[in-house]
């Protein structure tokens, strides 16, 4: 009996290893999704230090202050005779303020510290490069 | 019988060596992941976003971290008041002679009183530190 194969072309399947690229794939996977856990985007806020000397402004500029304080867990903002409740009302008026002067953001002790952050920060956005915390008493 | 056969040779990629170096590069980062962040103390980071520059964050001379009660960590171990002002101290004054400015890195838990970084802020003063950088947690993320 003779056999006889089809003339027609012959296909041969090219297979690529797949399995090793899935390993590696998964194991990629794996390590992302742990590390995107415990890492944490952390960035910093530069501030200048100063001391606080309450009435001792040398030069004719009335030095740009803002006291922060808590009230009802809420973060408050006075400048002057100004009380701002919120971190936008702040960004908004220190907008208006000149800048060459920087200001200086004073921080009495019983609030937390995310409150003194926020007001730097609202500096920072505002335009100001020179920002200083001043510890208050 | 003679079956003739067009014998093709079979092309395939070799991966075996690229998963083994891709293997170690995984191991390598994960534990390197690892050790650096033993050095932080867990700390809930005012939410801000920051200098809004991340990129350009580079390594700290000095990072302390204060916990939510106030005490002070350097490298995850706890140091006294005292200790840390020595240690800032001799760190002023390297700095100084190599005519670099201290770069100096504060990471404070958001729910610390302000007493306290106060404190530190009054110290660093009295020792001629006139800058400082406070650690933010990018907003949404927790730390």
């Amino acid at each position: 009996m003779t056999f006889r194969r089809s003339k027609g072309r012959e296909f041969v399947t090219r297979r690529l290893p797949l399995t090793a690229f899935i390993d590696v794939t998964l194991f990629l996977l794996l390590y992302f999704m742990l590390a995107s856990d415990f890492s944490t985007q952390e960035s910093w806020l530069d501030a200048a230090l100063a001391a606080d000397r309450t009435g001792a402004a040398s030069g004719d500029l009335q030095p740009q202050v803002v006291t922060v304080g808590v009230s009802n867990g809420q973060p408050t903002f006075r400048m002057g005779d100004r009380l701002l409740n919120d971190r936008a009302s702040l960004e908004g008026v220190l907008r208006q303020l000149p800048k060459q002067n920087g200001v200086f953001i004073k921080v009495p002790g019983d609030v937390p510290v995310w409150v003194p952050t926020m007001a730097i920060q609202a500096a920072r956005d505002a335009g100001f490069v020179k920002v200083s915390y001043v510890p208050s008493k | 019988m003679r079956i003739k056969r067009r014998e093709l040779a079979e092309t395939h990629l070799e991966i075996t060596p690229m998963i083994d170096v891709v293997l170690l590069l995984i191991i390598f980062f994960t534990l390197t992941a690892q050790f650096a962040d033993t050095l932080k103390t867990p700390l809930n980071l005012p939410e801000e976003k920051g200098a809004g520059a991340t990129e350009e964050q580079g390594t700290s001379a000095v990072v302390v971290d204060m916990t939510s009660d106030g005490e002070l960590r350097l490298q995850a171990a706890p140091v006294s008041f005292e200790e840390f002002l020595h240690v800032i101290s001799r760190d002023q004054k390297e700095a100084r002679a190599s005519g670099q400015p201290m770069d100096l890195t504060v990471r404070v838990d958001r729910a610390c009183p302000a007493t306290h970084l106060n404190a530190l802020a009054s110290a660093l003063t009295q020792l001629g530190v006139r800058n400082w950088k406070l650690a933010t947690a990018s907003e949404g993320a927790g730390s």
